[in-house]
């Protein structure tokens, strides 16, 4: 992996790839449709004759940029070294600073994330709506069409929003102890759909004797509005969140979604810059960053769930699926491993292609739903091979979209669980047997007690 | 008959050939195809995705009525410019041409449609313990449709021979449109002209392969891999020489000179010693014991030769690390100039010192950063010329030293390119090997199959220079 420094890469950057193709080999997007336009080489190839003015970024430059999940495969396999995430990302920025986005697009971008607060509202009217935008809906009544909300595409199977999103139940300094102080950033997902994957995450952080603060006016880390071009909201969601953290005076900031975490780690260090924002502010909050996986690995036993290691019949198998954004980006993937190794009663599995991309990408998978499907049946077939009775991973949106896939293809007895579900579930549950049915979160406070007596 | 442009009539039989979602003549379109591994850009008029075979042949057909060239292409991954549209025309890939259509367990054959990528049958037939050896570094993402069109080879060439040993029937639509059918399942087949042996190696101007049948093998058991060094070349090749007449075949013999030692030194995990003059990455394959046995007579051997080191793994990860030596020269060479123009020789195995002597002669000579590194096993030496394109005068000298690179590897009794072919980027110094009259016969088959001059105009012997001018250059340059 080569993410040295990256502040400096520019658009025309495009022109320093070879053509050599290594990258399709990689590409999710290519092994679904091998055309040029689905890789890195032709993108980079249509980026220069932009930067050359040759074409023009209307019409089908834009939408074959946005033909990417950008997972960062290309941009680690290429022996050349060009760095295509980030020269993709320039475009997208470039393109909408130019012409506008899409309407699509910016629609989803309107409401996403003009504001948090926007989002905020989006979603809560989206959640009085709730009934009438999932498959239980007849297509044939017309329904479906009239109420489209930005994140729900088509046909697919969508987690329901939470009756109480996190940020509204958990906000300031919700556990006192005598360790460092840990701020959580949720993320949207986490906030909004899985909000009992950060109750998990406050009972395991809190257990290894840490005080916990949830800063309350955490806004999305605005990795859709990157993705979109807009830097410029980015930019004002980095600020944002730059200030809500410091007034906890934080000795450490954990995220549970891997594209939160390489954003904050990756991007904001920039964002913040261009916004003028003094250095060692900066360095005061992205050198805090962690995911939660290099947390629980760096707390050591006090998470870790003890007892006699099974294997075979008595064990739970289960497979990890490496997200892009944490394995990739992050280069994180030997801590969710050794966790869930450590792990009493659990039995690791391994799956071929592991830290090939599930197919979600943001909105990529809304408005692609057709190709990310594809690329998502290749994950859910190596799921399926591998065995194993769950699959884990380490981000809310590769979740979302395995669950997805799992039951689009009727392999819904395969649970999907964050790194902290298991963790939490273990913790709370140390019974001989495993229950992959039904599992659910046991409560902050059950998962501290049964620590506590570990 | 003189080549048109596409006219919009023709393409709209195009389009009603393969229909209008696979095929294209948008802008964008045409940039995403007006390029290959070789780097150079020329727009084709449109692209076409066909099916099938009955496709293809309409496709051919109306280029032989309406007059324009059609250019196949696989993955874009040629090195000379083969599937460069340097005439216009129509760019037709064989990315809809997939499947791996069956392997046959019993006959160690497969039947393959000609897009297929080389490394996923590779995948394929090695989870029925079968082997499918021709594996160049690009096996992973170029076809075996271009595979055959180039004759392949890489770095198991050396036990195992290039694509073309593998290939043992081929369905081909001919630059005329009919669909025809070389060679035979049959292990052994004289019946006829050996146009399968004719085709591979054609550069996609003889015929579009759309099927192949392929020889497998059985998937050898262990792998034994092993690094060594040596502070002079000629000790390096003389350990080459000893291994391959020590009755032992290599199934990987790999070198590297001491510029590309220095590039790719920092990337590894084990100490090079700095006298190093020459490394070889050396494999060989076989039941276990065997193996075993094999890399400790190599041992013996290499040291006998002066070797002062001598590197093996047991682990796949350590297997991984001694290749790490090989594979990180690409990206090693990048941070020493921006581009890079490989050539591939070839020379009689017992000429590579010469060779390897007279390159950095020729280095010296011209002021160019030269590194070779390549097939020691079968003398196909990959000679590198490291060149910032923004220097207009280390290009020229660049092109002058080629010239002598070529000059200097025929006067050895070698071969301008071991695998990548002629396309465009040899085509102006083929006359240095080829002589006239066999050049001629060469023209001859041509025109006897292509009377038109249809399928992939102006590659190999039929270059012409003022193809440059259709090149695409950015308007500032
Ligand atoms: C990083 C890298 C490493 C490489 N390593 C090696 C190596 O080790 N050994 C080696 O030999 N080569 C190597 N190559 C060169 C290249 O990969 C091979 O020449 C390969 O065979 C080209 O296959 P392709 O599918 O990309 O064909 P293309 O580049 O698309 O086409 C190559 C030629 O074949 C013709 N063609 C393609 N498909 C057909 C068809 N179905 N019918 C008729 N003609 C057709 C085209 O017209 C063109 O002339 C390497 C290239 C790269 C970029
Ligand atoms: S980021 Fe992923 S999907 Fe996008 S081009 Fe690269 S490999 Fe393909
Ligand atoms: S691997 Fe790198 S150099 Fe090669 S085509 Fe892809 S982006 Fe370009
Ligand atoms: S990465 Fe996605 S889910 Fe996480 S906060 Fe950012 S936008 Fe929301």
């Amino acid at each position: 992996m080569h993410r040295e420094n990256r502040t400096g890469v520019t658009f025309d950057a495009a022109s320093s790839c070879v053509k050599c193709g290594t990258c399709q080999a990689v590409c999710p997007v290519f092994g679904a449709r091998a055309v040029e336009s689905s890789g890195a080489r032709g993108k980079m190839a249509l980026i220069e004759a932009v930067s050359q003015t040759l074409i023009q970024e209307t019409g089908h430059y834009r939408e074959y940029l946005e033909t990417c999940l950008l997972c960062g495969a290309c941009d680690e396999a290429c022996p050349s070294n060009v760095p295509t995430l980030d020269i993709m990302l320039r475009a997208r920025e470039k393109m909408a600073s130019g012409v506008g986005m899409k309407t699509g697009k910016s629609l989803i971008l309107n409401h996403l994330l003009g504001a948090a607060k926007t989002f905020n509202l989006a979603v809560r009217t989206g959640r009085t709506l709730q009934g009438l935008m999932f498959r239980r809906v007849p297509a044939s009544s017309g329904l479906r069409r009239r109420f489209p909300l930005p994140l729900i595409a088509g046909d697919r199977t969508v987690p329901k929003l939470a009756r109480h999103f996190f940020t509204d139940r958990f906000h300031g300094l919700v556990m006192k102890g005598d360790g460092p102080r840990v701020g959580i950033f949720a993320g949207c997902m986490t906030n909004y759909f899985y909000p009992e994957m950060g109750e998990g995450m406050i009972g395991l952080v809190a257990a290894t004797g840490a005080s916990v603060a949830v800063p309350g006016k955490q806004v999305c880390c605005g990795m859709p509005a990157l993705t979109g071009g807009a830097r410029g909201t980015v930019r004002d969601l980095a600020v944002q969140n730059l200030g809500v953290f410091e007034k906890y005076e934080l000795d450490c900031i954990v995220t549970g979604c891997a594209t939160c975490g390489g954003n904050l780690k990756d991007n904001y260090g920039p964002l913040l810059k261009e916004a003028g924002i003094p250095e060692d502010r900066i360095d005061g909050f992205v050198s805090k960053i962690l995911d939660i996986n290099e947390f629980l690995f760096q707390a050591g036993p006090a998470v870790q769930v003890h007892g006699e290691k099974v294997q075979g019949a008595q064990a739970l198998k289960v497979t990890y699926h490496h997200p892009c954004h944490l394995g990739r980006l992050q280069e994180v993937r030997d801590e969710p491993i050794a966790l869930i190794e450590s792990m009493a009663g659990v039995q690791l599995v391994p799956m071929e292609e592991a830290d090939r991309c599930c197919g979600m990408g943001g909105s990529f998978s809304i408005e692609h739903y057709d190709i990310s499907k594809e690329v998502n049946d290749r994950k859910v077939k190596n799921i399926v091979a591998s065995g194993a009775q769950a699959v884990v991973t380490s981000c809310p949106a590769c979740i979302l979209h395995i669950r997805d896939g799992l039951i689009r293809n009727g392999h819904g007895e395969i649970e999907v669980l964050h790194v902290t579900d298991l963790i939490s579930a273990r913790l709370g549950n140390q019974r001989s047997t495993f229950k992959v049915q039904g599992l659910r979160f046991n409560g902050v406070k059950q998962v501290i007690g049964k620590a506590g007596s570990t | 008959m003189e080549l048109k442009g596409l006219g919009s009539k023709t393409r709209e039989k195009i389009r009603r050939i393969v229909g209008s979602d696979n095929c294209s003549d948008r802008p964008e379109d045409l940039y995403l195809y007006a390029f290959d591994a070789m780097n150079r850009r020329f727009l084709p008029e449109m692209v076409a995705h066909p099916a099938d075979a009955s496709q293809i042949s309409s496709i051919l057909k109306l280029a032989n009525a309406d007059g324009f060239p059609v250019v196949p292409r696989g993955a874009g991954t040629g090195l000379t410019g083969g599937s460069l549209p340097v005439a216009g025309g129509l760019i037709l890939t064989t990315s809809r041409l997939n499947r791996i259509i069956g392997i046959d367990r019993e006959n160690m054959t497969a039947w393959v449609e000609s897009g297929v990528i080389n490394g996923d049958l590779q995948a394929e037939v090695e989870k029925q313990s079968l082997f499918f050896p021709p594996d160049p570094s690009s096996a992973k993402f170029s076809t075996l449709g271009g595979n055959a069109a180039e004759n392949a080879g890489g770095s198991r060439a050396v036990k195992y021979g290039v694509t073309r040993d593998y290939v043992m029937a081929l369905e081909v639509v001919m630059p005329t449109g009919e669909i025809i059918h070389t060679g035979s399942a049959a292990m052994k087949s004289v019946t006829g002209y050996d146009l399968t042996r004719l085709l591979v190696g054609s550069e996609g101007t003889l015929g579009v392969i759309t099927r192949l049948l392929l020889k497998l093998i059985p998937k050898p058991q262990a792998v034994g891999s092993m690094l060594t060094s040596f502070p002079e070349v000629r000790q390096a090749c003389m350990a080459v020489t000893n291994i391959m007449t020590s009755r032992i075949v290599p199934s990987t013999l790999e070198f590297m000179d001491r510029s590309a030692i220095d590039c790719v030194k920092d990337y590894l995990d084990l100490e090079i010693p700095s006298e190093a003059a020459a490394l070889l990455l050396i494999e060989v394959d076989g039941p276990p014991g065997v193996v075993e046995d094999q890399v400790a007579i190599l041992e013996n051997v290499c040291r006998e030769a002066g070797a002062i080191l001598f590197q093996t793994a047991s682990t796949p990860e350590e297997r991984e690390s001694l290749w790490k030596a090989r594979r990180s020269i690409s990206p090693a060479i990048m941070k020493i100039r921006p581009l890079k123009i490989n050539e591939d020789v070839a020379v009689p195995r017992m000429k590579i010192p010469d060779l390897i002597q007279g390159v950095e002669e020729i280095a010296g000579k011209r002021d160019v950063r030269i590194v070779n590194f390549g097939h020691a096993g079968d003398g196909n030496v990959h000679v590198n010329l490291l060149i910032d394109p923004e220097d207009k005068d280390e290009v020229a000298r660049a092109h002058t030293a080629l010239e002598d690179l070529f000059k200097l590897t025929v006067s050895l009794g070698g071969s301008l390119t071991g695998e990548h072919g002629i396309g465009i980027a040899k085509a102006p110094f083929m006359y240095l090997e080829v002589d006239k009259d066999t050049m001629d016969v060469m023209r001859r088959i041509k025109r006897a199959l292509d009377p038109n001059n249809i399928l992939n105009p102006h590659k190999t012997f039929d270059y012409e220079p003022d193809i440059a001018d259709r090149e695409i250059r950015a308007p500032d340059a």
